[in-house]
């Protein structure tokens, strides 16, 4: 076996009671794309920011070049010669590429900067790594693309043998994303090694020569990219075979609910995020909408409920077009809406679980009298919900932001489901939940269904989406490709209009 | 490999131990806050030759030496309570009123404007009426950054902050021109003639100078409490405050949320400075709040933005304030100094509210700032 460029060592990293790296093992050949796999806490980023020195493991080694080494700030990383790429850029807007660049570089002439040498240098040097740009133009004036590939720049300018890339897809468009793998590849012709974090599989598949999928803190296993296929690394990032063990029976739909009908929605700096979207959903039903992470999921969702005014098109409820939706107006026409961002959006964390229950309530009785909170009712509506839900807490005055994230999505859920009297609108309703809280969010979910109430059930899980929905539409850039039954035998299809080609086209 | 899922809805074990923390914080943060600042006053004192401990002596007789003394400290607290309950209001909402000064100093204007009005009312009628006045005023000058805040989302430090600088020099207009008390005289003072007998608050404890006004913030103290912490409406403002993604996603109207809690609290600082005319000077005059509606700012963030909190924040306030007036008299120790020790006070307690108020701001100073992973 060849030396490798890296080699992290049973790295174990807590936070408080969470383990999120456990006894992780990781290594990195020289002039390899290696991606790093895993959901959302799964602990990649945790590793990733050992590597720069940003944390410090609890334990663990890390070997750099055959050699034992310590990193006790990303000062140290630099010096070894790691760069890293952060999800989120880090350049000063105001500043050229040039001034970006200078920043962090030592100057032969200190406290004067090198400005004019660097530009010639800064010059030769991208065209060397096929990154041709003009450093004396302002970062602000520049598409996200082309800051990311400013931000790779000046990892390399610096000198960097190995490039870490925390999710670099993310703030970029399909069209981008073909450049940027270019770059990539470009990148390690010139001999660069790339750790590639992602959660997108068929990235991960398409560009890296070998990947390690991590699962709870945990190495689930590496291998070479050319064995891997998406339903494998699928299984080893979830940890649980594909097909969920559910026998919920796909109902028949009776009247429709809400139809959309050639909804678009465009917004400021973003541009057209829901395109001519038509849908139609009938009571008791659960359409699952799926999509690659933002190609207007969650927008989708924020439109039905009200949160933002469409640019274009129509909402009907049981046929009568909505006009002005507010989020009050919704909540009052019966709808429910779990929302993407439980933390952020769907509850005030400081306030108690009794208070987060009847946050949309506030003003309606009868927990409102002449403007006061009746606390004996609030307090009795949450021992409800709190048994009913099985929410696990130490008072109902325990602030919500106290909550395990599995309690935390039941106070929403035994909130939003009391308010879905007609439809529920549920935004990746399990992200993050362990198995036996997914399971019994679906349970409720289901439930919910059989009372009539029709569900619109948004999530990048194919597994839950094939197990509780009954029609599956896929969103890709913001347009419906097309829609199927929820059925295994519907995966293929799916996967491929994930990607972008329309039902039409490929039946 | 498999969790066991019974382990993940174990709650948190960190919250008991911080909420206890927190209590700590609040009750120490402040008496910290005041010791460093007289620590550092004492410095300044031997600087000037005078005996610290001697000087720290007088400051305390002035507090407590006599009935008299104490009054005047419940005087002192009175308009700085009532501006800071109207500022712990609008704190909790995440709106950052940094207008207070100028709030007060409309509200002194219209307070004043109906308390000089001949019109022979009972003295009930006309003080409500001037104190509604006062409210109106300050309300007004809140209304506009708060319209602007909520609708347009302007930054509301920077607009308060200017509108300060108008409401000063509306009222120098006023006292020097259109209400100038006896204009014609030789030495006319920028000042407007004495309010009517009518108007002025009734004295509740002679011979001291306590006025109806401190019941007044007292009772506002309470009904502050009752709206943030009992009525519906608070529960609103305080989500917007610490999650305005969550209040606007259950419903709530965050615009006119912010609107109003801006139009309270500028109502608030408007009516204390109605309270300070009829209730003390009885004139308005030109510049005459010394820095009260930026002082009150401190006032709220060492009290928690809690009405209970503002009260004892604002006594101490006061104290601190009376005394220093005495140490100045029978320390000699000089003007200027005291002013410094009172400035240091309230930097101290505005750092300290901060760092446990905010917790970003706070981690910038005191830790490593951690990148989020």
């Amino acid at each position: 076996m060849p030396a490798s460029l890296l080699e992290m060592r049973k790295i174990v990293k807590t936070f408080g009671s969470l383990r999120a790296n456990d006894q992780v093992d990781f290594e990195v050949q020289a002039g390899e794309i290696h991606a790093l796999l895993g959901e959302n806490g799964a602990g990649k980023t945790t590793l990733m920011n050992i590597l720069y020195g940003l944390y410090q493991p609890d334990a663990g080694e890390i070997y750099w070049k055959g050699e034992q080494i310590t990193l006790h700030s990303p000062r140290d990383a630099i010096r070894y010669r790691i760069g890293m790429i952060h999800q989120h850029l880090m350049l000063v807007p105001n500043f050229t590429i040039l001034e970006n660049i200078l920043v962090g570089l030592p100057s032969p002439r200190e406290p004067l900067l090198p400005v004019q040498d660097t530009l010639i240098r800064l010059k030769d040097f991208a065209a060397q790594y096929g990154l041709p740009i003009d450093p004396t133009i302002k970062v602000r004036q520049l598409p996200l693309g082309l800051q990311q590939r400013v931000e790779i720049l000046k990892a390399l300018f610096r000198g960097a043998d190995l490039l870490i890339l925390d999710e670099p897809t993310a703030v970029l468009s399909p069209l981008e994303v073909e450049e940027f793998f270019a770059v990539l590849k470009n990148l390690v012709g010139k001999g660069v090694s790339i750790i590639f974090i992602s959660h997108k599989l068929d990235e991960v598949l398409r560009i890296s020569d070998r990947i390690t999928v991590l699962r709870e803190g945990k190495r689930v296993g590496t291998m070479e990219t050319r064995h891997a296929t998406q339903q494998i690394l699928a299984e080893m990032m979830v940890g649980r075979a594909v097909t969920l063990d559910y026998n919920f029976p796909k109902g028949r739909a009776t009247c429709p609910i809400l139809e959309l009908k050639g909804v678009s929605l465009i917004r400021q700096k973003v541009g057209r995020v829901l395109k001519d979207v038509t849908l139609t959903l009938h009571s008791g039903e659960i359409l699952g909408i799926a999509g690659i992470d933002g190609n207007g999921q969650e927008e989708l969702a924020d439109v039905v409920c009200g949160l933002i005014p469409i640019t274009e098109g129509e909402i009907l409820l049981e046929g009568q077009p909505i006009l002005n939706p507010t989020p009050q107006k919704m909540k009052e026409a019966g709808f429910g809406y779990i929302p993407a961002d439980r933390q952020r959006v769907g509850l005030v964390k400081n306030f108690s679980i009794a208070h987060n229950l009847v946050l949309k309530n506030l003003d309606d009785p009868p927990y409102n009298a002449h403007g006061f909170l009746r606390e004996r009712i609030v307090r009795l509506n949450a021992q409800r919900i709190i048994q009913e839900f099985d929410i696990r807490a130490t008072s109902l005055e325990q602030p919500v932001g106290e909550l395990s994230g599995g309690n935390q999505q039941k106070v929403i859920l035994g909130r939003e489901l009391q308010l879905a009297k007609r439809l529920l609108v549920a935004v990746h309703p399990t992200r993050g939940l362990d198995v036996g809280a997914t399971d019994s969010v679906h349970r409720f979910l289901y439930a919910q269904k059989e009372k009539g109430v029709g569900i619109l059930l948004i999530s990048a899980d194919l597994d839950e989406l094939l197990a509780m929905s009954d029609r599956i539409a896929v969103l890709f850039r913001g347009e419906i490709m097309g829609s199927v039954p929820g059925e295994i035998e519907s995966l293929q299809i799916i996967s491929r209009m994930m990607l972008g080609e329309r039902m039409e086209a490929i039946a | 490999m498999e969790k066991d899922p019974s382990l993940s809805f174990t709650p948190h074990p960190l919250p008991s131990r911080s909420r206890w923390l927190g209590l700590l914080q609040i009750g120490l943060l402040p008496f910290g806050a005041v010791s460093a600042a007289l620590i550092v006053g004492a410095f300044l004192i031997a600087l000037t030759g005078t005996d610290p401990l001697f000087s720290y002596q007088k400051m305390w007789e002035g507090i407590a030496k006599s009935n008299y003394q104490i009054g005047l400290v419940l005087v002192k607290a009175t308009p700085l309570m009532i501006i800071g309950l109207g500022l712990g209001f609008v704190f909790n909402t995440g709106v950052f009123n940094i207008g207070a000064e100028g709030q007060l100093y409309m509200g002194a204007l219209f307070g004043t404007a109906i308390g000089i009005q001949d019109w022979g009312l009972p003295a009930w009628l006309h003080i409500s009426l001037s104190l509604f006045g006062g409210f109106i005023g300050g309300g007004l000058w809140g209304l506009l950054p708060g319209y602007l805040k909520g609708r347009h989302n302007i930054n509301e430090v920077i607009t308060t902050i200017l509108l300060n600088y108008i409401a000063i020099y509306i009222v120098s207009y006023f006292t020097h021109g259109p209400l100038r008390d006896n204009p014609f005289a030789e030495a006319a003072l920028p000042q407007t003639p004495e309010v009517q007998a009518s108007s002025q608050l009734p004295l509740i404890w002679p011979p001291t100078r306590l006025h109806a006004g401190f019941l007044l913030g007292l009772g506002l103290a309470l009904i502050l409490y009752l709206v943030t912490y009992r009525m519906a409406f608070g529960y609103k403002a305080r989500a917007v405050g610490s999650s305005p993604a969550a209040a606007y996603y259950a419903g709530m109207n965050t615009t006119w949320i912010t609107i109003i809690v801006m139009v309270v609290s500028g109502g608030l600082a408007g009516m204390a400075g109605t309270v300070e005319i009829l209730g003390v000077q009885h004139r308005l005059r030109d510049m005459f709040s010394p820095g009260l509606g930026y002082s009150a700012i401190a006032i709220a963030l060492m009290g928690n933005n809690h009405p209970v909190g503002i009260i004892l924040a604002s006594l101490l306030f006061g104290a601190l304030q009376v005394g220093a007036n005495n140490m100045q008299a029978l320390a000699g120790v000089p003007v200027t100094i005291v002013d410094v020790i009172q400035a240091t006070v309230i930097f101290f307690v505005a750092v300290s509210a901060m760092v446990r108020l905010y917790p970003p701001f706070g981690t910038l100073f005191l830790h490593k700032r951690k990148t989020n992973g």
